[in-house]
């Protein structure tokens, strides 16, 4: 953990370097006896400077128990991606085709992910919760779903 | 009882409001009795579905979630030894033993009558208590109310339970997503790289909704999906004798009154109040040795203060717009998508809302008991959804949720950022809590102390000249460095 943590600091000292940039870029309007727009975007630079330090300074000279916690394997990487890969499928395919034709393949591909094998299980429960969620929402809560550009 | 409370009663008993209720009951039981689900992603759930309702109907529907929440988190902890919420985890230690014993109608029954009596009593706290504390903060200026938010904000120390540094980084940066958007005394831009949907800041519900379910995805697809035991025995004698309950008194009023003293407290939460009643009822107890062999009032203790607490972490969200815990916090977003501003003004203004609110509590306690105890066997049979089910609904859930605050998919995009960095923020032991905390109270934060140095005039003294402000920046100090003080003491301690 000290090594992952040590790594995050470094990242915190990167991420505040960039955002005091981002400030330095901001528009500036005098007004007497007011706080311009970049006061408190600069209170919490430094709050997050001290601490990164912090984190950073600890990790480096106070050793606690070691722990295999944080480390982040190649399966489960490729995991997240996948899983983010076919959210990022489902609103793609939403914006042109609707919730209602989507919803159904993309619940069975995570019920595939997750684990499920039965085929009858695969088939109905997607077409079963896309309707409720539909009749749900949409006629009861009048929420509105995404309707795409093609259906 | 005045005029305006009887026509909140009379709004809280109309049909879909009563639906309402009902639905937040079913769906809070189901929350609650499943491990791995917490009462704040249910509560993050619904939100979306309240954009559209009536102010009233979505605290119908959000409290009947709540109470119940608090009460199913006890159906899996006495059927099977894991608690459905944090907070029910001492009702385990005596309740599973009870269920091993062939009495597990018995301990739920215990439990869901305790549950009921302490919610009863926190509700009593809240509409004595919550109108006084209302009366009083009606003077807060610009400098109270920022002193008032810092304190709130330094809640962020006592959810950094394995690094405070940690914990106050994840505030911090919540703090710098809420300075995204139009600055609103100046009317700048600040870092919405040209995007017109951030120009109104980081939307909070997709953030919460990010934060809280989809690490919790994640987490079940990728890495795993938890077999859950079953429980195969049956259940019977719910209903504990009337002499068994008035023996169980004392100690439900012990552990309602350890759960609203504590739920009052901002910061304290669920889990410290339960086991402190545990504690405190053992001590007291005549059959002190009988504690953690199945012993009904191990079971009353922890369960009356469950519920206890939620009625008292309403106080100072209603008064003072400071949530006291992640349910609190997204219970005052909900008040704010429904364009009502918690805190004293709220009774002054709002003072129907409010009644309804209570009654609301009053309603949906009600139903937890009655339908608890009369479909318990529905709910061990629910226990037993497979995830590979129950997580795929969620992710739907989330995406269609957010989608619907703007209806646009920009929203979506912003709730999957916020679900990433949550889940590595879980990965690397950043709590999430201290920034679904700073991203409600930022901007708050923010407005209150420029206005406060705009009437000073530049002037940072203005915070300690006003008494009520030096106070609460007083406990501020206090409560930031206590903590602190705590984890070098236990440290050198070894």
């Amino acid at each position: 953990m000290r090594r992952t943590n040590i790594f995050i600091s470094i990242i915190l000292f990167a991420f505040t370097g960039y955002y005091a940039y981002l400030i330095t870029e901001l528009p500036t309007r005098n007004i007497p006896h007011t706080l311009g727009a970049d006061f408190m975007p600069w209170v919490l630079t430094v709050c997050l400077l001290l601490l990164s330090s912090l984190l950073f300074l600890e990790s480096l000279f106070y050793k606690r128990e070691k722990q295999r916690v944080g480390r982040i394997s190649l399966k489960e990487v490729a995991g997240i991606l996948s899983l983010l890969a076919i959210i990022v499928a489902y609103i793609t395919a939403m914006i042109y085709f609707g919730y209602v034709f989507i919803t159904p393949l993309f619940m069975a591909a995570m019920m595939l992910m997750s684990g499920s094998k039965k085929l009858k299980e695969i088939i109905f429960f997607p077409i079963g919760i896309t309707l409720a969620v539909y009749i749900f929402f949409y006629r009861f809560f009048n929420v509105l779903l995404p309707g795409g550009k093609i259906f | 009882m005045s005029d305006v409370a009887l026509a909140a009663l009379a709004d809280v008993l109309r049909l879909p409001n009563l639906i309402a209720s009902m639905m937040g009951v079913f769906f809070g039981l189901f929350i609650g009795a499943s491990p791995g689900l917490t009462i704040s992603l249910g509560m993050v759930l619904l939100l979306p579905l309240t954009f559209t309702l009536a102010p009233v109907t979505s605290f119908c529907l959000l409290l009947g979630l709540y109470a119940a929440g608090m009460t199913g988190g006890s159906i899996s902890a006495i059927l099977l030894n894991i608690p459905g919420t944090p907070s029910a985890s001492a009702t385990a230690v005596d309740g599973y033993e009870m269920a091993k014993k062939g009495r597990a109608g018995e301990a739920i029954g215990t439990a869901v009558i305790s549950s009921f009596f302490g919610g009863m009593f926190s509700l009593g706290c809240l509409v004595l208590i919550a109108p006084a504390i209302a009366k009083f903060a009606l003077r807060f200026g610009a400098p109270e109310l920022f002193a008032l938010v810092l304190l709130g904000l330094t809640l962020i120390c006592s959810f950094g339970q394995r690094s405070i540094i940690k914990g106050l980084i994840s505030g911090v940066i919540g703090l710098i997503f809420m300075t995204v958007g139009l600055d609103n005394l100046m009317g700048i831009p600040r870092f919405t790289f040209g995007y017109v949907e951030l120009q109104a800041g980081v939307s909070f519900l997709p953030a919460l909704i990010g934060l809280f379910a989809i690490p919790q995805i994640l987490e079940g697809i990728v890495i795993g999906v938890q077999v859950i035991p079953k429980y195969e025995a049956k259940i019977s004698g719910l209903l504990p004798r009337f002499k068994d309950i008035t023996k169980l008194f004392k100690t439900m009023v012990l552990g309602a009154s350890v759960g609203t003293g504590i739920g009052a407290i901002p910061g304290a939460g669920g889990p410290i109040a339960v086991f402190l009643s545990y504690d405190y009822a053992k001590r007291i107890s005549k059959n002190c040795s009988l504690f953690g062999t199945g012993h009904p009032e191990g079971v009353a203790a922890p369960e009356s203060a469950n519920n206890g607490v939620a009625g008292g972490a309403m106080i100072p969200m209603l008064t003072l717009g400071i949530p006291g815990d992640p349910i609190t916090a997204i219970l005052l977003g909900a008040l704010m998508i429904q364009g009502l501003t918690p805190g004293p003004l709220l009774f002054q203004a709002n003072a129907q809302f409010v009644y309804s609110v209570f009654w609301a509590f009053f309603v949906a306690n009600i139903m937890v008991l009655f339908l608890t105890l009369s479909t318990i066997k529905v709910w061990v049979r629910l226990l037993q959804v497979p995830k590979r089910i129950l997580l795929p609904i969620i992710a739907i859930l989330c995406i269609v949720g957010s989608y619907a605050l703007h209806n646009t998919f920009f929203d979506t995009g912003v709730m999957l950022f916020f679900g990433l960095l949550g889940y590595f923020m879980k990965k690397y032991e950043f709590p999430v809590v201290p920034m679904l905390l700073a991203i409600i109270l930022g901007p708050a934060l923010e407005e209150h102390m420029r206005m406060s140095l705009i009437i000073s005039q530049g002037d940072p003294s203005i915070f300690i000249k006003h008494p009520i402000s030096l106070v609460f920046i007083i406990i501020s100090l206090i409560s930031f460095m206590g903590p602190l003080v705590g984890r070098m003491r236990a440290h050198r301690e070894g």
